[in-house]
């Protein structure tokens, strides 16, 4: 067990005062799963019993787990939970709750003080408010999906539910805003988070180049463009791929790489930061050596991760960022909360 | 709808100079903190050192467009960190405040004298959040980085392209934008703990683990053995079809995902290839998937064929019950995206330099209590009203401070 998320750490008593029922589609699990990781009592609540799933257990460690059939025989047992209950997190389309009485309005006649957050594709209400789309289709209308790709490619979508789990974290904002509010009127209210809309904001120095007429940067597989032209992201390691951001002439850190190569190769680098040199004095060193001599020299360069090296990744070890779940390693913490002292 | 504000009453003192410290603090003036941004002449917000656009002026720190959309909602103040005075409004300010919140390479701010142990001192119950990228402990912790730092210790660029392709590098932040919401979720979290207990404590927000925590599914499964779900590219382990797929004219593309026996009869039905229904080779999602190739290009035939443009063929598709999504571009976000405008993506504010302007909104809509946001402020714009109206300074105090250089020199 962290130290984070072990009982009667600090983390545990952050939302220990919530009570949150969570009938989320697999894409908003992760919204009760902070919430649990906080300390709140998540109850997780299923029209039938879920098996052999892995999506689901890990989507809802921590959470409590129980089966009612809520839009038809068990709707006054789900309706006596929500009376008891602070959050209520859903993720479907809208109408699709109201189409079985559970509409927000008629579950706030039973608790006013009832917090509703709503994770869905495009909000509440809108043109696009019933269209239908899980991550693919929310990240081409997010715009998000334009940004990656080969140049002369088709675009090209980000790995997981990026999206959803962005609209997650929003919910949990959304929700923690509305306690806040209900700390002040007694009343709850409805948080409508659409996930398009966290897409989209993601954008902003491309808005900005677009509102003011300047020209957007297009996808370039392994660059991107930081302003004056476009940077290479990923260079060759003799064991795998780091991370580094070509530095141009005349911008800040363009030097640093080159003295590097200069030091241990004795040569100067000519031109400066010539590609070449760095890919090759790069390649000569494994993912180690790289990143152990960069941070030394304070220069960018990160080794790419793998899921094995992920899941053995000594700063998240040392940091008791996993927990056990049935015997398996999982993450446990969101955010790492403290008193200071173990730091 | 009441016109009162989530977080009224609560205010921050903000050392943040980058893009996941500002967002965060963003979200929380947007809702009604106080945001006092602690800035310098001569040591700015990253935001306010870059331009963007051609018509950013080098010479101005209030002339620049990331900057007003990232700092909405903020006052800024200026006292000279090095003077024991401008030292002692900073200390004054955070026995006044709730919050604090930075994004400093760990331990900066400590070196800056304001480490978490000082700020108990000053305040017991003050609420420190940090954002970083490998948090604040740990043998990594001091490594310098960028969101593509975190990406890359995460599984996360690894996991971008194609199966058989190089890596991709996404072109947007990730872990920049999503770790302010849960930092901004802990501060919250952190005041209501407060408010029970009376106590603060240190929130520490690590971009790479909110980044696994994404990315676990993806990474589990992997180390299960199931490495079909490790750089799809557009396609997904568990259906198909689930791609891109162009459309007339350059660069237009149409998504399309199914999910279910229905929706793929709808798309056969739609796509007028009813007999793909009953294909063999198409007859159940296993099959799908195995002859994934011919059938993305049957697809792919259809949709580069259409007559209709990519928005009448997105709603004709949904009107059929099929996921169906336009490819948006970064003009389509502000001009043309229609459920963007109807829900208030960007909202016209006034800068007293830049003029008039569409800024970005925090992308979370309350159905009861205000957000409020105001222009960014220009440097050093709140700092003698900050003086005055929370400290309780005299003119004369001001008038001495500033002719001293104490709230910084503009020169």
């Amino acid at each position: 067990m962290s130290e984070n998320t072990a009982k009667g750490s600090v983390a545990s008593q952050m939302l220990s005062h919530l009570r949150v029922v969570d009938i989320t589609t697999p894409l908003a699990y992760d919204c009760g799963r902070f919430f649990a990781s906080m300390g709140a009592e998540v109850i997780r609540v299923d029209t039938s019993a879920v098996q052999d799933d892995a999506q689901w257990s890990f989507g809802n460690i921590g959470k409590s787990s129980i089966v009612i059939d809520y839009p038809g025989a068990g709707r006054d047992t789900f309706l006596a939970l929500i009376a008891k209950c602070d959050v209520l997190i859903e993720s479907f389309l809208p109408g699709t709750l109201a189409q079985a009485g559970l509409d927000y309005e008629s579950l706030a006649k039973i608790n006013p003080r009832l917090i509703q957050v709503s994770i869905t594709p495009f909000g509440q209400n809108g043109p696009y408010a019933n269209f239908k789309g899980r991550e693919l289709v929310v990240a081409a209308l997010a715009g998000t999906i334009s940004q990656m790709g080969e140049a002369d490619g088709e675009p090209v979508r980000e790995p997981g539910n990026a999206n959803f789990f962005h609209a997650c974290g929003a919910g949990i904002a959304g929700a923690l805003l509305a306690e806040r509010m209900r700390n002040k009127t007694g009343k709850g209210q409805l948080v409508d988070i659409s996930a398009q809309e966290m897409g989209a904001g993601r954008g902003t120095v491309a808005v900005i180049k677009h509102q003011f007429g300047d020209e957007v940067p297009h996808r370039n597989g392994q660059s991107i463009n930081m302003g004056g032209g476009y940077n290479r992201l990923l260079w060759p390691l003799a064991d795998g791929e780091a991370f580094y951001m070509e530095a141009r002439p005349g911008t800040p850190g363009a030097d640093d790489m080159d003295k590097w190569i200069k030091e241990v190769t004795g040569k100067a680098v000519t031109p400066s930061h010539d590609m070449a040199t760095v890919e090759q004095f790069l390649a000569s060193m494994t993912a180690e050596q790289a990143v152990e001599e960069a941070r030394k020299r304070r220069i960018r360069v990160m080794s790419v991760s793998s899921p094995e090296a992920v899941a053995a990744d000594v700063q998240l070890k040392a940091r008791g960022f996993y927990t056990e779940q049935q015997g398996e390693q999982v993450p446990g913490y969101f955010i790492k909360v403290t008193t200071g002292e173990s730091q | 709808m009441s016109t009162q504000r989530p977080l009224d009453g609560i205010r921050v003192v903000d050392f943040s100079w980058a893009i996941v410290g500002n967002t965060a603090t963003k979200l929380l003036g947007d809702f009604g903190a106080e945001i006092l941004k602690v800035e310098s002449w001569s040591r700015r917000s990253m935001e306010r050192m870059r331009d963007i656009v051609a018509n950013d002026n080098p010479t101005s720190p209030d002339n620049k467009l990331w900057f007003a959309h990232i700092a909405t909602s903020k006052k800024s103040i200026t006292p000279e960190l090095k003077d024991p005075r401008g030292r002692k409004i900073i200390e004054d300010l955070i026995r006044e405040a709730d919050v604090v919140v930075e994004n400093f390479s760990p331990g900066t701010l400590a070196r800056m004298g304001f480490g978490y142990d000082v700020l108990r001192e000053l305040n017991p119950k003050i609420i420190l959040a940090s954002g970083s990228i490998f948090g604040q402990s740990g043998p990594m912790s001091g490594f310098p980085g960028v969101d593509a730092t975190g990406a890359a210790r995460s599984g996360r660029i690894a996991a971008s392209g194609y199966p058989d392709g190089r890596a991709l590098v996404p072109g947007l932040t990730y872990g920049d934008s999503v770790l302010p919401f849960f930092i901004a979720s802990g501060v919250m979290a952190a005041l209501e703990r407060r408010d029970r207990t009376g106590q603060g404590c240190w929130i520490d927000g690590a971009m790479q683990e909110v980044l696994v925590q994404q990315m676990w599914p993806l990474i589990d499964a992997s180390l299960k053995g199931n490495k079909d779900s490790w750089r799809t590219g557009n396609r997904h382990a568990d259906t198909a079809p689930h791609n891109v797929y162009p459309l007339r004219g350059e660069d237009k593309w149409l998504a399309i995902e199914v999910w279910d026996e229905q929706e793929w009869q709808a798309l056969c039905e739609a796509m007028d290839r009813p007999e793909l229904f009953t294909d063999k080779r198409f007859a159940s999602v296993s099959l799908r998937k195995a002859n994934e190739d011919e059938l993305d290009s049957i697809i792919a035939q259809w949709t580069a064929s259409r007559e209709q443009d990519g928005e009448a063929l997105m709603y004709s598709l949904q009107a059929a019950g099929i996921a169906a999504g336009v490819v948006r571009h970064t003009a389509d976000l502000v001009d043309v995206d229609p459920q963007l405008k109807h829900r208030g993506f960007l909202s016209e504010l006034s800068h007293p330099v830049m003029g008039t302007f569409g800024h970005q909104r925090t992308p979370i809509t309350l159905t009861d209590g205000a957000s409020s946001m105001t222009h960014s402020p220009l440097l050093g714009q709140h700092t003698e009203q900050v003086c005055k109206e929370i400290l309780g300074m005299s003119d004369e105090e001001i008038a001495t401070l500033a002719a001293d250089g104490v709230f910084g020199n503009p020169g």
